[in-house]
């Protein structure tokens, strides 16, 4: 169960967004008139929820798939319609003009400031070319490459995971499985090409035997 | 563009069951705005049909070849052939819709028009006058302009997605994953049969090749003449972005259509402050559905509060197959449960009302509804595409959506047919479970 409650409060980021959420879901719950949609927005909301939390769900969902990944349960809450829907709705209500005019504006402003704007994601950065991937892996693939074989070749760990997305010719005695540190990896080689000072002859034993 | 032809097969028929609706109620064919007992099916939905269509094909064939350890070229030589057929048949059936007068792309350009900067009165109903207060219909000059202000501001925003999905790169790890996949089938005509981190040879990687879709980008870049990680990382994001927005601009549309006042207009012709200016269920006016768009935008853009939201999925990493799943395929199955409660709802609502019976044409007879019931079910299969979770994120909402149907309508039989519907996602879950 603490597995759950952490995956939900891990979803939600500071909690703000489901603030507005929340208070998206008892405003439609309280005008909303249409059975079909109450159905949608709303009951179907709660039974999700439930079933998420119900501790036999649960266990028997994480049991087939991943703990981690079973926070995608969490996708089928219509968040974002629901949120954008009461917001029309609300903005529908008002009167005069100039009152629709200020709630667009202060919700707008709560979308902002309850979310995270996703484009100063530290994981972004400019494309420097139309593969999404560094310049140097294309260098360097480019020059190692010989037409119509495979080439073997070992690569510093910032590179690992972009390699191969450019090219299959190059092949890898380890890629990216190495760098994620869960999956607790083990590989001489890697740790040879890592190691703060290089022993070059040691990396050259290592690397002829992985070929 | 073949989706897009795909699709004009079940748009065809919508369009058809819409037009025998309206000929049944006397509603004049010029109509197209919100007075118009609903608005018409529109243009947009073969592009979403024709997806789904699209992708459940690409999974059915695509699947027992990986099990097989075919070639990729096999694969991709016999889904071009496949997509071609069915958009020929989309093309022939569209044409014989045109002939029947089912369809006209005239229509369907006025429904977008009407969308984008109102209706004139005759547009509105055809006659001219409001259905429930009887005053002269058509979109005023003011809501006119504020239509327009509303859509500019959301294809900039829109614009700037696009822009910052083509100029920004998302480092991220699945991608060591999934576009090796991609590139390995082009370059090396080999499906899961090797390692996507090393390229060393493996025994084929059962789990992932239930869930194709790197195989279908592949297939992409080989009938396109883009290389597979171009494919991934610059064009299809924008496609798919694009898309997302579609899905939401129709569920947009069907909730803002105001289909108590279109399914129940004749029960309330006699109650005219149904439709009186502030009330919760008055008829979309025209603002509100750029406006939920702007919303939507935003709480893309803002919703980046996790690492696990479908909106940071939708702009850090548009070319995987979960993000398709979490912004794409989960809105598109809520668009559909939505239209087909709209028919349920409109078919109990006559069943109470013997009047309505009587005027079922209006009241929401069969509009199609078996149509809905197949897109669900291609739905469902191309959600097994995207990923091998896709069948129970399927599954789930589909079965408790008509869960509630069955008991909120009183109708059991509902659970029957969507059980049906849930056949082909659920025999890819058993698949994965007996060969993971």
């Amino acid at each position: 169960m603490s597995v759950v409650l952490e995956l939900f409060t891990a979803y939600w980021g500071n909690l703000l967004p489901l603030l507005v959420y929340g208070a998206a879901f008892i405003f439609l719950f309280v005008t909303e008139k249409e059975r079909n949609k109450r159905i949608l927005l709303l009951y179907l909301t709660l039974v999700i929820l439930t079933l998420f939390f119900f501790p036999l769900f649960a266990k028997v969902i994480i049991g087939v798939m991943e703990d981690e990944i079973y926070y995608r349960i969490l996708w089928m809450l219509p968040v974002t319609v629901t949120v954008a829907y009461a917001g029309v709705r609300l903005v529908q209500m008002l009167k005069p003009l100039w009152w629709k005019g200020v709630a667009i504006l202060v919700l707008m402003a709560v979308m902002a400031l309850s979310g995270d704007y996703v484009y100063d994601n530290p994981y972004f950065g400019v494309a420097q070319n139309r593969f999404h991937v560094p310049d140097e892996v294309i260098v360097i693939c480019d020059a190692i490459s010989v037409p119509g074989r495979e080439v073997r070749a070992v690569f510093p760990s910032n590179l690992l995971s972009y390699v191969r997305q450019y090219t299959a010719a190059v092949c890898m005695p380890y890629g990216r499985e190495t760098v994620v540190e869960r999956w607790n990896f083990d590989d001489p080689l890697f740790d040879a090409m890592e190691a703060e000072t290089i022993d070059a002859a040691q990396l050259g034993t290592l690397a002829y035997k992985a070929q | 563009m073949v989706p897009f032809l795909i699709g004009l097969l079940p748009y065809t028929c919508l369009c058809g069951y819409d037009q025998k609706h309206r000929n049944d109620a006397g509603i004049s064919p010029a109509a197209t705005g919100p007075g118009a007992s609903g608005q018409r099916v529109s243009l947009l939905w073969p592009l979403l049909a024709g997806y789904m269509i699209s992708w459940a094909a690409f999974q059915l064939l695509a699947v027992p070849m990986i099990l097989k350890q075919q070639k990729f070229h096999v694969v991709a030589t016999s889904y071009l052939v496949v997509s071609l057929i069915l958009a020929l048949a989309g093309i022939i059936v569209y044409a014989l819709g045109i002939k029947n007068g089912w369809v006209s792309l005239k229509t369907g350009l006025s429904q977008i028009k009407a969308d984008l900067i109102g209706t004139s009165a005759k547009q509105d109903n055809g006659t001219g006058n409001h259905p429930g207060t009887g005053k002269p219909a058509g979109t005023k000059t003011g809501v006119r302009l504020m239509m327009i202000l509303f859509w500019l501001v959301f294809a900039g925003l829109l614009l700037f997605q696009l822009y910052m999905s083509y100029h920004l790169a998302y480092s991220d790890g699945d991608d060591a994953f999934y576009l090796p996949v991609s590139v390995t089938a082009l370059e090396a005509d080999s499906m899961y049969l090797n390692n996507p981190y090393t390229g060393n040879t493996q025994i084929i990687d059962v789990r992932h090749g239930l869930g194709p879709y790197p195989i279908w980008l592949a297939y992409l870049a080989k009938f396109t003449g883009v290389n597979a990680t171009v494919m991934a990382q610059s064009m299809l994001p924008v496609v798919l972005i694009v898309l997302t927005y579609v899905v939401y601009l129709e569920i947009g549309r069907g909730l803002l259509a105001g289909s108590m006042f279109k399914d129940a207009r004749a029960k309330n012709e006699d109650k005219p402050e149904t439709h009186k200016e502030g009330n919760i269920h008055a008829e979309n006016e025209g603002w509100m559905l750029p406006l939920f768009m702007i919303f939507v935008s935003a709480l893309q853009i803002f919703g980046n509060y996790s690492f696990y939201t479908g909106a940071t999925f939708l702009l850090t990493r548009s070319r995987q197959g979960k993000e398709a799943l979490g912004n794409l395929i989960l809105p598109m199955i809520f668009l559909l449960l939505l239209e087909m409660s709209k028919q349920i709802q409109g078919n109990a609502v006559a069943k109470e009302s013997p009047e309505d019976m009587e005027n079922g044409k209006a009241a929401g007879k069969d509009k199609g509804l078996w149509i809905y019931y197949l897109l669900l079910t291609c739905t469902g299969i191309a959600a097994c595409l995207c990923s091998t979770m896709g069948s129970f994120l399927f599954v789930m909402p589909v079965a408790l959506a008509a869960l509630l149907f069955a008991i909120l309508y009183k109708k059991p039989l509902l659970l029957v047919s969507y059980a049906l519907t849930c056949i082909p996602a659920g025999c890819f879950a058993l698949l994965y479970l007996f060969l993971r």
